[in-house]
């Protein structure tokens, strides 16, 4: 065959495939019922986008449809993609998860709640250390100050270093409550 | 976008964390997820002509309330709650005239992430107020009360939806709050500096 004619029987099946794609999803999905609550979201946001790269695409009935043409290279290795992502989110729910037990534990004042705080000032993720240092401060309690001088002397990280000792110089002062209670007698 | 938007987003958002399903993370009670509410702040008085600094955190403010232990201070469609899920109550500390916690928007973006969803990032100008005796008017009339004022960045994020079920997480950072503070001890208003965050995720039905 010449060039012209393939070239002629490519475009042919792009245009047969591509109509059978937008016969199968006429309008994007709606947007999910929270994004009223942004009304900065413009209102064709794909909203599953994982779910409909990882879609098989259905063979077009056109004769001469070339596969390296009708499929899009994004679609032709979507698990590493979606793998990807949900490990992303795995990750970001056991971090959060993390920050909400030690938002819980802070309100407490016994010390198995102080030491399963404690224990998370050495997680290897770095926001969760974080959320550490603020729980041992909203804590209160004063005997982990050590703890929190000992990790400053061995941290490389500046920021966190300034973090811990922050939170020591802050647990050092007087509490209102203890001014307060001063007073009174 | 204005306060009252943003007010009837936030409680659009609460409305729809009511009706989440399963496995949240974060303060839950009543089939509703709270965001807890942290506060630490530095007080700086004199006492016998020496300048003495002294501090207050969240966790104060719910004793000298009178909140027992395991009270969590916590943030709720723009009202701020004292819940306590062992023994069963989350009061509305801003409905009691107690604790305020203003957001009022100067700018805004969003971002839509390839893995579906969206991140809102909003900043601008909030008020964080305590008044023991619930008068906002004078602070001397409170036996211990401060008004504070600074910038705030906040955050907002939405997972794609996944078999009916999507995950929301929102925070909010302060930085450099001032302002006043009054303890009746002391009998005057003393300069008062604090930092303030909210941070809470859950699991909502999706459309």
């Amino acid at each position: 065959m010449r060039p012209k004619i393939i070239l002629l029987v490519l475009l042919a099946g792009l245009a047969g495939v591509t109509g059978i794609v937008l016969l199968k999803h006429p309008s994007p999905p709606p947007a999910p019922a929270a994004q009223a609550v942004q009304p900065v979201a413009p209102p064709a946001a794909p909203v599953s986008q994982p779910e409909a790269l990882a879609a098989p695409v259905t063979p077009a009935p056109a004769p001469a449809v070339p596969a390296l043409v009708a499929v899009p290279p994004v679609v032709a290795n979507p698990v590493p993609v979606v793998a990807a992502v949900d490990t992303n989110a795995m990750h970001e729910a056991a971090v959060q998860a993390s920050i909400d037990k030690l938002q819980e534990l802070q309100g407490n004042d016994d010390p198995a709640s102080l030491k399963a705080i404690l224990t998370e000032l050495v997680n290897p993720d770095k926001q969760v250390r974080a959320a550490a240092i603020e729980a041992t401060v909203q804590f209160g309690d004063r005997s982990a100050i050590p703890v929190l001088k000992d990790l400053a002397a061995t941290t490389t990280d500046s920021g966190e270093k300034q973090a811990l000792l922050d939170a020591v110089a802050f647990m050092s002062l007087p509490t209102m409550t203890e001014v307060h209670a001063a007073q009174q007698q | 976008m204005k306060l009252n938007q943003f007010i009837t987003g936030c409680a659009l958002a609460a409305g729809l964390m009511a009706f989440a399903p399963q496995s949240q993370a974060g303060i839950v009670y009543d089939k509703t997820l709270f965001s807890p509410l942290n506060i630490t702040a530095t007080f700086t008085f004199d006492i016998s002509g020496k300048t003495k600094r002294a501090t207050g955190t969240d966790k104060d403010i719910l004793k000298s309330l009178n909140y027992p232990s395991g009270t969590v201070l916590a943030y709720y469609d723009g009202d701020v709650y004292a819940v306590n899920v062992k023994d069963g109550y989350a009061d509305d500390l801003t409905a009691y005239g107690e604790v305020y916690v203003s957001l009022y928007e100067t700018s805004y973006s969003a971002t839509y992430p390839k893995s579906g969803g969206y991140i809102y990032n909003e900043s601008g100008y909030l008020y964080v107020d305590f008044f023991s005796n619930a008068d906002d008017v004078y602070l001397d009339d409170n036996d211990a009360a401060f008004t504070t004022e600074g910038d705030y960045t906040y955050v907002w994020k939405e997972s794609a939806v996944k078999n009916t079920i999507y995950s929301v997480s929102q925070s909010m950072k302060t930085s450099n709050l001032t302002g006043n503070a009054y303890i009746y001890d002391y009998g005057y208003t003393t300069a008062f500096s604090a930092k303030a965050s909210i941070k809470g995720s859950g699991k909502l039905l999706g459309p």
